[in-house]
């Protein structure tokens, strides 16, 4: 009997150690759903080209080719979306990437929520996920500068709030979260801080937009063009850091042989 | 002769002697588990990873220590047999914890928590009994420390044998060498993690039947080398404080918490062997429900948080206060009902 005891603990052991075989195809499309204030939005510097694969949403939901200045975001400059898109397919991680990208500019956290200016347009935007049944594979979360001076607990406490509604509309999705609390000189470390503490199975780390100098930047705080592509780049890693983070986490917290049982 | 005689004598006086000093810190080690949990830390301090969370995280590794001291130095006294061992714990451990699981399981069908974790209710309710903290997260700790209880026989054995303690300097670098997987949801990698605690917490149970036990010898140096080096590990998390969790991508990457943890145990076992061996009140009646309060407190803890988001206290006092409160004062309230309601068989149900 005790043999039979030792024997099982022995087994479940090793099965920690053993990676399932992963029964999904591999996604070819990637869809994001872009939330933020003007960095995220068209306000930046450089208006890029078209490029095979990148798409957007219209306002009807239909899939259109992604163009500067894009449709549903803020402003009629230039975005990072596009070459983000570009990186997203060079790096094999998609054939092809779907933008909704429904930045606002100068919005603080608490905007994105009821009563907030831009809360009907996040509205109008998860209505449309809805009723084109349009599956988004990551929120990326682009904002911050407008909250210097925000007490760091209410910026977490609203950004929850904000999660929590995205969540009862559209289900459970994947958030990476940007860095970015700084603007025209001034950063606000409490945020940023706040913003990198964001961790657990739906929230992963996005770039640090606080490290980019004026260098990048065109008037002190949006991006010019070297900033744009190197933003891009970023953001396609977190990308890449994201779906690797999060196949260790379901493999290590054993949810990955528990979700090939469909019950 | 009489050499042997007083060996025998100290050995037995021992063993007899009622352990206040690990009664205290398992006071101790309940304490900062609950404080650790709350959230009002980071409204006080809004950083992740803080010269609070230094402070207070980890508290595990305190109770695991005594865990692994108790289990040698009862084995010792009482003798050991693998059986009766183990239906012990599976009356007192297992069947609170299964009581527990399944009212949690239930809560986390009903807001549908399986949809967080991408699986569907069955897979959900299986899984969430094997790994322990899928919704109520402090419950992740039994299913470990399950695993010693079952492995109880190899670590019998291995403390006997004389390089035990070369196997302990082992583990208790491998504890500091590794972090605890994602999210605390593998009790196995939870195990690894934490088993030089364990080991310690036996290794200084063996020393204690020594004539001369060396904790005993210039204990008061010691502390103050144990506070020293604790200090300067704080020191040099508050230069590098960054942690991760993640027990395969954190292999071999030194965590600094449980370094500073090693020195506290060794501290606080010190301190409380030589000043505070002695039966204390408030800390003997919180070391008894210690169990309980691990079981009650998260669901406590996950009460407070659904009031405070309705009632929207930003006072930082108040908030402080109330979930002080909430978190200790109803927890023990709770408790104090069931042990009422149960009687004798409260052992079964909430493991105190």
């Amino acid at each position: 009997m005790f043999w039979v005891v030792k024997i099982i603990f022995t087994l479940f052991l090793i099965s920690s150690f053993l990676i399932p075989a992963n029964a999904e195809t591999k996604n070819k499309t990637l869809t994001f759903l872009i939330i933020g204030q003007s960095i995220s939005s068209n306000c930046n510097q450089k208006k890029f080209d078209p490029e095979f694969g990148v798409n957007q949403f219209n306002i009807d939901g239909n899939i259109v080719k992604a163009q500067d200045p894009l449709i549903w975001a803020d402003c009629q400059g230039g975005s990072l979306w596009i070459p983000f898109g570009k990186k997203i397919i060079t790096d094999n991680l998609a054939t092809e990437v779907n933008l909704l990208p429904i930045g606002a500019r100068g919005t603080k956290i608490k905007d994105w929520l009821p009563s907030g200016r831009a809360y009907p347009k996040l509205q109008k935007a998860l209505d449309l996920i809805i009723n084109n049944k349009i599956h988004i594979d990551y929120v990326l979360f682009y904002q911050g500068s407008s909250d210097i001076g925000t007490k760091p607990y209410l910026y977490h406490s609203m950004f929850l709030q904000l999660h929590k509604i995205v969540k009862n509309r559209i289900g459970f999705l994947d958030w990476i979260i940007a860095t970015h609390s700084r603007c025209f000189g001034r950063t606000d470390k409490d945020i940023a801080n706040i913003q990198k503490s964001f961790n657990s199975i739906h929230f992963y780390t996005g770039p640090d937009s606080n490290s980019f100098g004026d260098e990048y930047r065109f008037d002190g705080c949006h991006l010019n063009e070297q900033g744009q592509l190197k933003m891009a780049m970023l953001w396609a890693d977190s990308v890449k850091n994201a779906i690797d983070k999060k196949k260790d986490i379901e493999n290590e917290t054993l949810i990955s042989y528990f979700k090939h049982i469909k019950l | 002769m009489q050499t042997e005689i007083a060996r025998t004598d100290n050995v037995n006086a021992s063993r007899k002697t009622f352990l206040f000093y690990i009664e205290n810190i398992r006071a101790i080690a309940i304490i900062l588990v609950v404080l650790c949990h709350l959230s009002l830390w980071s409204r006080i301090n809004p950083d992740s990873v803080s010269w609070v969370g230094y402070h207070l995280s980890d508290a595990t590794a305190v109770f695991v220590f005594i865990s692994g001291f108790l289990f040698k130095f009862l084995a010792d006294k009482n003798g050991f047999s693998f059986f009766p061992y183990i239906k012990k714990k599976i009356l007192n451990v297992l069947l609170p914890y299964l009581l527990f699981i399944a009212f949690a399981t239930v809560i986390g069908l009903i807001l549908k928590s399986y949809e967080h974790f991408g699986l569907s209710p069955i897979p959900f309710s299986i899984w969430s009994v094997f790994i322990g903290g899928s919704v109520i997260a402090p419950l992740w700790f039994v299913p470990m420390i399950f695993l010693f209880f079952l492995s109880s026989s190899l670590w019998i054995a291995l403390s006997r044998h004389k390089f035990f303690y070369i196997f302990t300097y082992t583990l208790i670098l491998f504890s500091v060498f590794s972090s605890r997987p994602y999210l605390n949801l593998n009790p196995f990698f939870s195990f690894l993690h934490f088993s030089g605690f364990y080991a310690m917490g036996i290794l200084m149970a063996s020393d204690l039947s020594q004539p001369a036990p060396k904790v005993q010898s210039n204990s008061l140096y010691m502390m103050i080398i144990c506070l020293f080096l604790y200090f300067i590990t704080f020191l040099y998390f508050l230069h590098n404080p960054t942690h991760e969790d993640g027990f395969i991508s954190n292999i071999f990457k030194l965590n600094i918490i449980q370094l500073g943890k090693i020195f506290l145990i060794l501290f606080l076992f010190l301190l409380t062997r030589k000043y505070l061996n002695r039966k204390i009140p408030l800390l003997s009646y919180i070391a008894n429900i210690s169990f309980g309060l691990f079981f009650v407190h998260g669901f406590s803890l996950v009460l407070f948080g659904y009031v405070a988001s309705r009632a929207q206290i930003n006072n930082i006092i108040a908030y402080s206060l109330s979930e002080l409160l909430i978190s200790f004062g109803l927890s023990i309230l709770i408790i104090e009902i069931i042990k009422k309601i149960t009687g004798q068989w409260s052992r079964y149900v909430l493991g105190c």
